[in-house]
Order: structure tokens, then C-alpha cells, then sequence
């Protein structure tokens, strides 16, 4: 099933991308660290020449991994916004568009989410740091658009984003990818509420709710 | 063991994950700091692994202790906060070391590992849970509220450890607070509060 009806847009090489996708599972079973490139090469059914062909190490297969993953997300959120629909709307479907991103590659999403910041190398956190941006970057365009006023410290967008985050790794965490597009109303409030109002996020998270329907 | 030597072995056993990879860990040169030897620690602990794991569960949960502990309980909700949130910024100031250990060098080892500190967070979640009825919204509220304001502040103090400044934190108090009041009270009287810490700090 495609995300959000689309089909996989990004084409890679079979082999390149079954050794991707080993190396989420890995990641998510063993972690990185105590991941091999063996454990890779097994459950991808290849053999260690394919992998020594595609990757220059564990470490460029698995940022690669995190890149893949970024990626997709780049293409279902520029896939929600729409010169037919307001910011508000456009933002709305991005934020879902993602959420089932993840619930459909809960490998890929726990590599992105938890792997890179916490139990990569440096270069993990730095595409970490790439897809945050990104997230910032739709919220400070949604409160350029609905006029959010007050005094908000410089960080609350990167706190909003945070506090979503922390919700969406604890439902990776326990195997509840599936989940995560139900999530969709509360992560919106949490985005919105600091930069927007309560109010505002309020009525945000009811539009979200009625997107679910 | 004796409490002095266990918190010995505590301080060193944390201060040598901190300077090496959980792969460059030495037992040894962790035991040698804390002036022990293998054959108490055996008596101790079965593995080191073992070790790491209590000493990061004692590390976790002394944290959540001496924050609740510090926002007593006749204050206003927000103030409770502040003065908690105080307690552990000033704790993670002062042991930049512990603090490493605390969200990338412990959690980094493995998933069972990574599930402390993600268990960590949902403690620390608990302590808000009076901030619920405070807001006066009880029903209106994401249902992960508390784990929304901890992850709110988590990203924040995150950002600061991983970058080797924790001794920032206590002056980033004000923001903080504010990122962790924010989806209880709403902007503007998370704003207050703001302003109000940044006149007692």
C-alpha cells in the first residue's frame, strides 16, 4: 500500500536498497553499534562482496539508510502541499503524510528517529539535524501564515517539534509504528500551541481528527 | 560493598563511559579510578553490563528523585515546576560528564539500553502530571501532554549536552520552562512565567 495513495517514488538499485533495508532491521533488533556487516549481508540474503560493492562501511550504509528515509519524506510532504489548498491544509496533510510514512517503514522511521540522534556516529546526527530543519521550517511557514503573535522564546519551534518527537519514538520504541497516524491530532496541538495559541492549535488539532476521517 | 566504595565505583564506572565508546570501555581502568579491585566488583556484579545498567538505572532515578523533591508541595503548579526543572538543570550543569553518559553514551550501547532512557523521559512525564488539572482543560488535552513537555525540554537540553555545553543549562532555565508549560497553559501565560524565572534566576 502506497503512503498516502502514492507508489514508491525514489528507484534504487534492488540489492543497494535490501541492504538498506537490512540495515534498519539490525538496527532496530541489535542496535547500531553491535550491528555487523554480517548481520546485514544474512538478512538481506546477500553476500559480503554485494555489500562491499554498494557501501564503504557499516557507517555509509546505515547514514545512507537515514538519507533514504529523509528523502521519502521530502517527496510525501512536497506531494501534500498544494497551490489548491490553503498552508493551514497543505501542512496538515504533510504532517499525516509522514506519520504514515513512518507507520509503513517502522525500520526506516526507528533509524531516522531515534538511531541517528542517539546511537549513531556524528554524521547520523547531522541528517537528524537536516529532517529537523525541514520540520522547523513548516511550522515557522504555518505561523507566518495564520499571523502568530506574542512572545515566544527563539526555540519554541524547535521545542514544539521535540516534544512531538519524543511522542512518535516512544510509540517506535514499543513496536507501535502503526499507531502513529492516530497520533496526528495531539502532535499537531503540540507543534502548534507555542507558536500559534491554544486556541489555534486546538482548532488545528480538530482539523486533523476530521482528516483521519 | 560499602555505600563510599559503591559510590566510588559509581563516579568511575560513569566517568570512564563517558571518555570511551561503550567497545573502549575498561573495567580495569574504571576499577583503578575507583580503587577497587575485580574481586569485589565480582562480588558485586555478575557482568559489566550489569554494572552499567544499575549504575545508569541509580543515575536516572536519583535525577527524577532530587527534581521532585526540590518543587515541594504548596506552591502554584508552575512555580513547582520551575524550582524542579532548576534542580535538574543545575544538577546536569555541574555534571557535564554524567549528563554525556546520561542521553548519548549510555542510550547509544543498544536497544534495551536506549529503553532506560526513553524510560527516564516517562518518569520525568509523571512529575507533570498535576499540570493537567491545573490547566483547567483536563479533557481537552492531547492524552500525551506530559510526554509532549518533557520531549519539549529533552530537544532543548539535548542539543546543549550533546554540544558539550551543559553548563549552559541553568541559564536556559526560562526557555525551558516555557517549552514545558506551553501545551498546559498556552503562550501567553507560559510567557509569563518565562519572565518571571528570568527575574529570580
Amino acid at each position: 500500500m502506497g503512503v498516502s495513495g502514492s507508489t514508491e517514488s525514489i528507484a534504487l538499485p534492488s540489492d543497494r536498497s535490501r541492504l538498506i533495508e537490512a540495515m534498519a532491521r539490525s538496527c532496530a533488533k541489535r542496535g547500531y553499534a553491535e550491528t555487523t556487516i554480517e548481520d546485514v549481508v544474512d538478512d538481506a540474503r546477500l553476500g559480503r562482496s554485494d555489500f562491499d560493492r554498494h557501501f564503504a562501511s557499516k557507517e555509509a550504509c546505515a547514514v545512507e539508510a537515514v538519507e533514504t528515509i529523509l528523502g521519502k519524506t521530502m517527496v510525501v510532504i512536497s506531494a501534500a502541499y498544494s497551490a489548491d489548498m490553503s498552508e493551514t491544509e497543505s501542512t496538515l496533510r504533510g504532517l499525516r503524510a509522514i506519520l504514515e510514512l513512518f507507520a509503513a517503514r517502522p525500520a526506516l522511521a526507528n533509524l531516522a528517529m531515534i538511531h541517528s540522534r542517539q546511537m549513531m556516529p556524528e554524521r547520523g546526527l547531522a541528517v537528524y539535524e537536516s529532517g529537523f530543519a525541514v520540520l522547523t521550517a513548516m511550522l515557522s511557514r504555518l505561523r507566518d501564515n495564520l499571523g502568530g503573535e506574542g512572545e515566544v522564546p527563539g526555540v519554541a519551534a524547535r521545542a514544539a517539534i521535540g516534544g512531538a518527537e519524543a511522542v512518535v519514538r516512544r510509540e517506535l520504541l514499543a513496536g507501535q509504528a502503526r499507531r502513529l497516524p492516530q497520533l496526528l491530532p495531539d502532535l499537531v496541538y503540540s507543534a502548534a500551541v507555542a507558536l500559534l495559541g491554544q486556541d489555534e492549535a486546538f482548532a488545528l488539532a480538530q482539523r486533523a481528527r476530521e482528516l483521519q476521517r | 560493598m560499602d555505600p563510599q566504595r559503591r559510590e566510588a565505583l559509581s563516579e568511575a564506572v560513569l566517568m570512564e563511559l563517558a571518555e570511551m565508546d561503550y567497545a573502549d570501555f575498561s573495567l580495569l581502568e574504571a576499577l583503578k579510578r575507583a580503587g577497587l579491585g575485580m574481586a569485589e566488583f565480582e562480588a558485586e556484579f555478575s557482568s559489566l553490563d550489569e554494572c552499567l545498567f544499575a549504575e545508569y538505572d541509580r543515575l536516572t532515578s536519583d535525577l527524577v528523585s532530587h527534581s521532585g523533591a526540590a518543587c515541594g508541595a504548596e506552591a502554584e503548579w508552575p512555580t513547582r515546576v520551575r524550582v524542579g526543572l532548576s534542580a535538574l538543570l543545575e544538577e546536569l550543569a555541574a555534571r557535564p560528564r554524567a549528563a554525556q553518559v546520561l542521553i548519548r553514551k549510555f542510550p547509544t550501547i543498544r536497544p534495551a539500553a536506549y529503553e532506560r532512557y526513553a524510560r527516564f523521559l516517562s518518569d520525568l512525564a509523571a512529575l507533570l502530571s498535576d499540570g493537567r488539572r491545573y490547566s483547567g482543560l483536563e479533557d481537552d488535552l492531547p492524552a500525551e501532554v506530559e510526554l509532549l513537555a518533557v520531549g519539549a525540554a529533552e530537544s532543548l537540553i539535548f542539543t546543549q549536552v550533546d554540544g558539550g555545553h551543559a553548563e549552559r543549562l541553568p541559564e536556559m532555565l526560562p526557555e525551558i520552562l516555557f517549552s514545558i508549560l506551553v501545551p498546559f497553559i498556552g503562550p501567553d501565560r507560559a510567557a509569563d512565567e518565562m519572565r518571571n524565572a528570568a527575574a529570580v534566576g
